[in-house]
């Protein structure tokens, strides 16, 4: 059993942000979205206030997501579109 | 109704999908666009929900060559769209008309509408004479809604390629 150090840790964090900075810039330039990927708060929601994605736009991230990470949403995995964090929650735990 | 064109065999050890062909009048059960609308002549290697191919041939008497232009006839961008969409939705039809037991009621009030252009492409002028060769692979679905990818071609040269978004049912 090994114990994470500061550094892992921190470098765990460092790649995380990265990621959702990645994500955010993927969706706002695959949508179109007027806003900067910086200002895009990590759970902020995607739907309604927030980034006011529609049903339209959310199948645009699923086939995104999909070519991207080889990840499969379907309509049962709502959660997935909560924020930011929660679709790269979604990503991490079935990306191979 | 409809043609099986290659009977379903085994290739490779991998069961090949059974295709199925569609004459106009076939299509014309299948859709509920008529007359000038009615994009697409012919319909064959439909694999139900999956896939399919399309022929739609281009004549000078199309509607829209009158005004689309009066001195040099191209055929409209989004009229090609249109005919892409039409194969779509007859391959997503045929999905309910070839199941074991087919849906009761009439299968084009199953037809829905076209959702986004995600992306499109035109990389070639459609004129009178040419015959379009359409092409759609259904993607992911989402709630009632599916991404596919098509494609037009004419011969061996690609006219147009892209993705859409449609509704596989009537909803406003």
């Amino acid at each position: 059993m090994s114990t994470a150090t500061f550094e892992d840790v921190r470098t765990q964090a460092e790649q995380r942000l990265e990621k959702n900075l990645k994500i955010k810039s993927m969706i706002i330039d695959r949508l179109g979205l007027d806003a900067e990927a910086e200002v895009v708060s990590d759970n902020q929601p995607l739907f309604g206030r927030g980034l006011e994605m529609d049903s339209l736009d959310t199948l645009e991230i699923v086939v995104m997501i999909n070519n991207e990470y080889d990840v499969l949403i379907s309509d049962d995995d709502f959660e997935a579109f909560g924020s930011i964090n929660a679709l790269v929650d979604f990503i991490e735990a079935r990306e191979v | 109704m409809t043609t099986a064109i290659a009977p379903a065999r085994a290739a490779a050890g991998k069961e090949k999908p059974k295709t199925f062909a569609y004459s106009s009048d076939d299509i014309k059960r299948m859709l509920p666009h008529r007359w000038p609308m009615l994009m697409i002549d012919r319909a064959y290697d439909v694999v139900p929900g999956v896939s399919g191919r399309g022929v739609k041939s281009v004549s000078v008497n199309e509607p829209f060559f009158a005004g689309h232009y009066p001195d040099h006839s191209i055929m409209p961008g989004v009229m090609i769209v249109e005919a892409m969409a039409q194969l779509v939705a007859v391959v997503y039809v045929a999905e309910l008309l070839e199941a074991p037991t087919p849906a009761e009621g009439d299968p084009s009030g199953s037809v829905g509408y076209l959702g986004s252009i995600s992306s499109m492409k035109f990389s070639r002028l459609v004129v009178p004479g040419d015959q379009l060769t359409l092409e759609a692979k259904l993607g992911q679905k989402l709630g009632g809604l599916r991404s596919v990818s098509v494609r037009a071609s004419v011969g061996t040269e690609l006219a147009a390629a892209g993705s859409l978004i449609v509704t596989t049912e009537r909803k406003g």
